[in-house]
């Protein structure tokens, strides 16, 4: 049997589903769309019932793809149980009409109804379900509370007969509804209102935001760090790497076997950076490396989504993002690359359009170093003082700004405006971030992992064939001009499509001055996304836009890198770079503002 | 009598306005109507993002709706008088 879960966004869908569900839930695209949604199987008095998390819909006359997804999904289902807020009645009602116009049975869960009391608002449950005549159970999903009362209507199968009404008609019927059912008694501003619209506004607002995602950068990193110290590397570096020793002397090394299992030994050790076996440097890289800071990320994530604090951010951005050409919430994933870029360049085929996606993967492969890489370039740079972390990140920024601008001006066609719900903040629920946790690390695991795999196969192969010698010939000379940097950094840079991490460890023992370091580090993050993501990334925009991206990629690194030879050279030519490139965003920005009005009428 | 139309996007932090226009096409006027936003309809604006960033009201005590820019020049208000 399919159980549909509907109702307007953030009205608590996502709790209600996985309250219900157990772990046997699984989120997926809808046939033919980008549109994501979850679905999740449990027994209910000896009955299998398949439980689908219906997108987010204001209302069944679609005005974005995942309410067409929402309208197409009513067609498969059994019974729909139509989740509503009831704190704001009016609206969702609108959706619940539209839904007890269609041939399908209709359970109206009353969410929320611990916080109507708060709100002074008062709602008679016997004349709502007289005037809808479905059953109308008050829930609060947070706790639990109603949900069991809720299933016992799973087999209920009444489909009322309600005439079809225009818009207009139906705002009237609700109106006539509101006044039956509906008291509210005027409050004055809580203390939590004010909050909320503190978040909002800008003065207050941005500030918040920086604190919040700087709070946020420190908990990832400690409890990324933790589960690697404390459960990756004893892992490894203990039980795995004994394994992996009496299969290396199994194999006899140098076989085609060893090479491709275990890799080159390093004094006759494994290295599990260095090896590059399918089993040593294959399974290290995602999970020792890569797994602990995905988990810890998803974590923040889960209880940032979960709190309604990131429509917040979307909105304080959102004029810089439409810069570019985005809007505020492609800022989602920007902060997921500065975990992983893997799972970043995944979410932003969640974008309205084919641009948009093109210009966030691209945007975000450039400039976004994910956690690993930032870990180095702290560790490595910021040896020679913290002002040189800042020349790396603000080249980096600039380099978003300029790229984003340019995109935008030349690509046909422009962003849409914002238009989003704010939610109200709320505690996340650490169950249900739990669950999302869960089902984000299998995602991650099921895509990921053959990217890496697949990956360290290429790398190798490409050593065997000669590939990085040649390479290192052709491009070493034009590096040492251009960017002042000795051409050992060439085999660093070849590294970093793997890893990049590794890479800017790979800087370590070459004794470069800061300057180079600096240069290094940005070209390094700018040049090419590792290997997994640029698979992603194909995989996502297709062979044609692919190569597109990796054009823009390879332009923007040799001018950063040869930008900042430049400016760092002598004062003089810091000053002049600085003004030009002042000049060039000012001039983009106008030609960007003009395009956009040329388009607007 | 502050009795003329101006645009959501004129309006000041802290004003309220009586929904009574939509400068925009059907298209427009669907999107906003699911979200709760039709004429006749009571708006108090609670925020405006610096650099011509969006916009975010209050609609009737409900939901929070942030607009960006250019929709929010298309939606005409009529000013309610303080009290």
């Amino acid at each position: 049997m399919k159980v549909l879960l509907m109702g307007n966004p953030n009205v608590g869908k996502s709790v209600v589903f996985s309250r219900l569900t157990g772990t046997s839930v699984t989120s997926s695209n809808y046939a033919g769309t980008t549109v994501e949604y979850k679905k999740g199987l449990f027994k209910h008095n000896g009955k299998n019932i398949e439980l689908i998390d219906v997108p987010g819909t204001y209302t069944l006359d679609p005005t974005n793809k995942a309410e067409e997804v929402a309208v197409e999904m009513l067609k498969e289902g059994d019974i729909v149980y139509n989740i509503i807020d009831a704190t704001n009645l009016e609206r969702n009602l609108n959706l619940t009409l539209q839904l007890l116009e269609e041939d399908i049975p209709i359970v109206v869960l009353l969410n929320m109804w611990d916080e109507t009391k708060h709100k002074g608002i008062n709602i008679d449950l016997d004349k709502l379900r007289d005037k809808l005549k479905v059953p109308v159970i008050p829930t609060v999903a947070t706790t639990g509370n109603g949900l069991r009362e809720a299933l016992d209507y799973i087999d209920y199968r009444e489909i009322k007969d309600f005439e079809k009404l225009t818009s207009d008609q139906r705002w009237v019927e609700i109106g006539h509804i509101i006044n039956a059912v509906q008291e509210i008694k005027p409050k004055h501003h809580s203390g939590k209102e004010i909050l909320e619209e503190y978040t909002l506004k800008p003065w207050s607002g941005l500030p918040i935001a920086a604190g919040i995602l700087y709070l946020v950068f420190i908990v990832i990193r400690f409890i990324g760090e933790g589960l690697i110290g404390y459960i990756a590397e004893p892992f490894f570096e203990g039980p795995y790497y004994n394994l992996l020793m009496s299969i290396s002397s199994l194999l006899n090394e140098g076989s085609f076997l060893h090479d491709l299992f275990i890799g080159q030994l390093v004094n006759g050790q494994i290295d599990f950076e260095q090896s590059f076996g399918l089993l040593t440097t294959g399974i290290f890289i995602p999970f020792a490396a890569v797994l602990p800071y995905i988990v810890s990320f998803y974590f923040v994530l889960s209880i940032l989504e979960d709190s309604g604090y990131l429509p917040r951010l979307a909105v304080l951005v959102d004029n810089l993002m439409h810069k570019v050409g985005l809007h505020g919430f492609s800022i989602i994933p920007m902060i997921l690359g500065f975990g992983c870029n893997v799972p970043a360049a995944l979410a932003a085929r969640n974008l309205d359009s084919k641009r948009e996606q093109f210009i966030a993967s691209t945007l975000m492969s450039i400039s976004i170093p994910c956690m690993a890489q930032t870990a180095m370039i702290i560790g490595l740079v910021g040896a020679f003082g913290g002002i040189y972390i800042f020349y790396v990140f603000a080249s980096l920024f600039v380099v978003w700004i300029i790229v984003g601008l340019l995109l935008n001006y030349f690509l046909p066609g422009y962003s849409s405006d914002l238009l989003l719900e704010i939610p109200t903040l709320r505690t996340p629920v650490f169950k249900v971030v739990l669950k999302k946790l869960w089902m984000r690390i299998v995602n991650f695991l099921k895509e990921a992992i053959p990217f890496v795999l697949l990956g360290v196969l290429a790398v190798n192969a490409m050593y065997a064939l000669g590939f990085f010698d040649l390479l290192t010939r052709f491009i070493g000379p034009i590096f040492a001009k251009l960017f002042g940097l000795p051409k050992e950094v060439i085999s660093a840079l070849l590294m970093g499509f793997l890893r990049k991490d590794l890479a800017m460890g790979m800087l370590a023992p070459l004794n470069l001055t800061v300057k180079q370091l600096v240069i290094s580090s940005a070209i390094l993050t700018v040049y090419f996304p590792c290997v997994a993501t640029f698979i992603v990334l194909f995989r996502e925009l297709g062979l044609k836009n692919m190569i597109k991206s990796a054009g823009v990629m390879i332009v923007s690194a040799v001018t950063v890198g040869t930008i900042l030879n430049i400016g760092f050279n002598s004062i003089f030519g810091s000053i002049i770079t600085l003004f030009s490139i002042f000049i060039v965003i000012m001039i983009l920005y106008r030609m960007t503002g003009k395009k956009h009005l040329k388009l607007m009428e | 009598m502050k009795n003329r139309l101006i645009s959501l996007s004129h309006l000041k932090e802290g004003e309220k306005g009586i929904v009574t226009d939509f400068r925009g096409g059907e298209k427009l006027r669907k999107k906003l109507d699911s979200l709760g936003i039709r004429k006749g309809k009571s708006v108090k604006k609670i925020s405006d993002m610096v650099l011509r960033g969006p916009i975010t009201i209050k609609i009737e005590n409900s939901s929070r709706i942030a607009i960006g820019r250019g929709m929010a020049e298309k939606i005409m208000v009529r000013l309610e008088s303080h009290r």
